[in-house]
């Protein structure tokens, strides 16, 4: 894994492929990889859809190894949403398969000439690009059905679907699943708009040949996988919780919690959770003859998905996650999983973000377009998006644009993100890591619910002010190391408890590549990564300013706490003083 | 005197009948009632009365809403 395959779209005759090996970016890989490349290439001032944008996808340091949950697989640009730094992360097949091509990125480059679409073919033999008319306003799933003959089951595709090719800022990206579908998807920040922007619309990664990566020290390295894989079965959440229930386990907790975000972020729990709930969808997914325990990527161990069946028992979409749940059901008053399935279908097939859909779509309902709780009328706008009508453009520009064309002040957004599925003023951790992540609003930036809630890695009281900001400090510098290796975010449950989980995944690193890391390197590693981003969106003009919730936050309290979220502005500058 | 109480996840064995109206006496505590719903206590991570995080000493009183939940994690 030491090569970049870099496409230049604006290459007179067309794209042109060329490969080189890391040269200054060696020893980095995923998110560290991704925004070192964006913070170095790309001028800050720059356009997101413009062609000094780049694109750039690049599997973990450990993607491509046997190590179990190494696939994850990261997507970095100017976000056209955020119009800073955006890495966005993905599970799949994509990561690994890319990895064992020997790729640690591509680098999608250059302004598109004219308007043709391209598909980017990728194989141990090298790459090709080819225009392809017949994939012009093609859905993630109808590209399954023209290019899974040629990825099949060893190999991988990247896609985007109408949104992208429109250039929505809530385009995602798709990454196909085990079973080549395109369920998994870097979400969040618009990166599919970009993808759209350069006209690459799949990247269909041919696994023949693909190698398993070879550890500098494979004796050590065994050794290490092995204790990953035991800190990772024997600890509750990863081993038993995530595995039953998926992430939907959080519906009841973070409602019971009082911090569920219902109506657009208006009160804090929602009288519809328990049919929406984990163990609601587990029982049902079941039932239908579906699946509740279901790894994205082959080497996955925690199997935190499922698939959903229709009451007919035919596949409907993988098991809709937590934020999925929460942003197209409780945020929109809606209490049935088949109608949430049924958009969470929707937003993988046209590639669109759940979180940014579901939080616009609540805009959209406060502003009166269709009464809360209309599940058929949350479906039709889904279709407006993916179609590209006028209102359906404005509402896949995600929810704060939608919130201005309707001249509404409750957008729920930092930098231009829309929140996920906790609400800030009653798990103030999380409301931290909101206002001061590099992405925006992002909870997977510096997860303090963990701490917050669940009790991992400590305990600090969710309505505390104390003790808020060291924690999302210490968080987000973990993940962004975590965010650079390919693991899963996920396997932080084990490694903030288990002190030896952690170590063998510090081995796992020095094993693979002949380094001597400790702790304080990884908290490093972590740092430089943070670095090149905050440079990234300085220079772009963010300002601490920028590092804030948006007012009405610290102005409407939130039931049943009746809370506001009070963290003072001097509080949130200390996370990167 | 009733409280409500709700078990989640691997818990829901556990949740009473009159999950809504469960009977509690004078000065009972949270520990008391887990006792009583024979949750072994090694199961349980996270102890919520009237939606705040709490410990096995607190003490109950009428109309409390008490959730009790295994360890779990998402996001």
């Amino acid at each position: 894994m030491d090569k970049i395959l870099r496409i230049d779209v604006g290459a007179s005759g067309g794209p042109r492929v060329t490969i080189a090996d890391m040269g200054d970016y060696a020893g980095l890989g995923g998110r560290g990889l991704t925004s070192a490349i964006v913070n170095a290439e790309v001028p800050a001032d720059c356009h997101p859809l413009g062609p000094e944008n780049k694109l750039v996808i690049a599997p973990g340091l450990l993607s491509g190894t046997s190590a179990a949950m190494a696939g994850r697989i990261s997507v970095g640009c100017k976000s056209p949403l955020t119009n800073g730094i955006k890495e966005a992360n993905s599970g799949g097949q994509g990561g690994q398969v890319l990895a064992r091509l020997g790729y640690a990125a591509i680098v999608i480059e250059g302004g598109r000439q004219g308007d043709e679409l391209y598909v980017l073919r990728v194989s141990k033999d090298g790459a090709t690009v080819t225009a392809d008319e017949s994939v012009r306003m093609a859905t993630n799933y109808q590209l399954m059905e023209k290019f899974q003959p040629e990825y099949g089951s060893k190999g991988a595709m990247i896609s985007i679907g109408t949104a992208g090719e429109m250039r929505l800022s809530a385009a995602s990206i798709a990454v196909s699943d085990v079973e080549g579908r395109p369920t998994r998807h870097a979400g969040r920040g618009g990166v599919g708009a970009v993808m759209g922007s350069k006209g690459i619309k799949a990247i269909v990664l041919d696994g023949t040949g693909a190698e398993v990566h070879k550890p500098a020290h494979p004796e050590a390295f065994k050794a290490a996988r092995k204790e990953w894989a035991k800190g990772l079965a024997k600890h509750p959440v990863t081993g038993q919780g995530l595995p039953a229930y998926g992430t939907n386990v959080l519906t009841n907790v973070i409602n019971e919690a009082g911090a569920y975000p219902t109506r657009n972020f208006s009160t804090g729990q929602f009288e519809g959770a328990s049919k929406i709930s984990g163990e609601t969808q587990a029982a049902l997914e079941v039932e239908r003859g579906g699946t509740a325990t279901h790894g994205c990527q082959r080497g996955c161990v925690i199997k935190c998905s499922g698939s959903f069946n229709s009451k007919e028992g035919l596949f409907v979409t993988k098991q809709p996650e937590y934020e999925t749940v929460w942003s197209h059901g409780g945020n929109c008053a809606i209490d049935d999983l088949d109608i949430i399935a049924e958009i969470d279908r929707l937003d993988d097939d046209y590639g669109l973000d759940t979180i940014e859909m579901g939080a616009t779509i609540a805009v959209a309902m406060e502003a009166g377009v269709i009464p809360f709780g209309d599940g058929q009328g949350a479906i039709n706008l889904m279709h407006e998006v993916g179609k590209g009508t006028p209102l359906g453009r404005i509402l896949g520009s995600g929810a704060a644009v939608t919130a201005r064309a309707f001249g509404l002040e409750h957008a729920p957004v930092v930098k231009g993100q829309a929140m996920p599925a906790y609400d800030p003023r009653a798990i103030k951790g999380i409301g931290v890591t909101y206002a001061t992540s590099t992405m925006g609003a992002d909870h997977t930036a510096g997860y303090a619910v963990a701490t917050n809630i669940m009790k991992v890695g400590g305990d600090v009281d969710p309505l505390a002010v104390e003790g808020q900001a060291e924690l999302s400090k210490n968080l987000q510098i973990a993940t962004a190391a975590v965010d650079s290796t390919g693991m899963c975010l996920f396997v932080a449950f084990a490694v903030l408890d288990q002190p030896e989980t952690f170590q063998a995944l510090v081995d796992l690193l020095n094993a693979c590549y002949d380094w001597d890391l400790d702790a304080d390197g990884v908290a490093a590693f972590g740092k430089k990564v943070l670095s090149f981003e905050r440079d990234f969106n300085a220079r772009a003009g963010f300002t601490p300013a920028d590092d804030r919730l948006p007012s009405y936050f610290k102005r409407e309290p939130l039931a049943p706490h009746n809370v506001v979220f009070d963290i003072s502005d001097e509080e949130l500058d200390t996370v990167f003083a | 005197m009733p409280i409500t109480v709700k078990c989640f996840a691997n818990l829901t064995q556990f949740q009473p009948e009159n999950s809504e109206a469960f009977d509690i006496s004078d000065n009972e505590t949270a520990g008391s009632v887990l006792d009583r719903l024979g949750v072994p206590t090694g199961q349980v991570a996270l102890v919520f009365v009237n939606n705040v995080i709490t410990g096995r000493d607190t003490v109950l009183k009428d109309g409390d809403s008490m959730g009790i939940f295994p360890p779990i994690g998402g996001g």
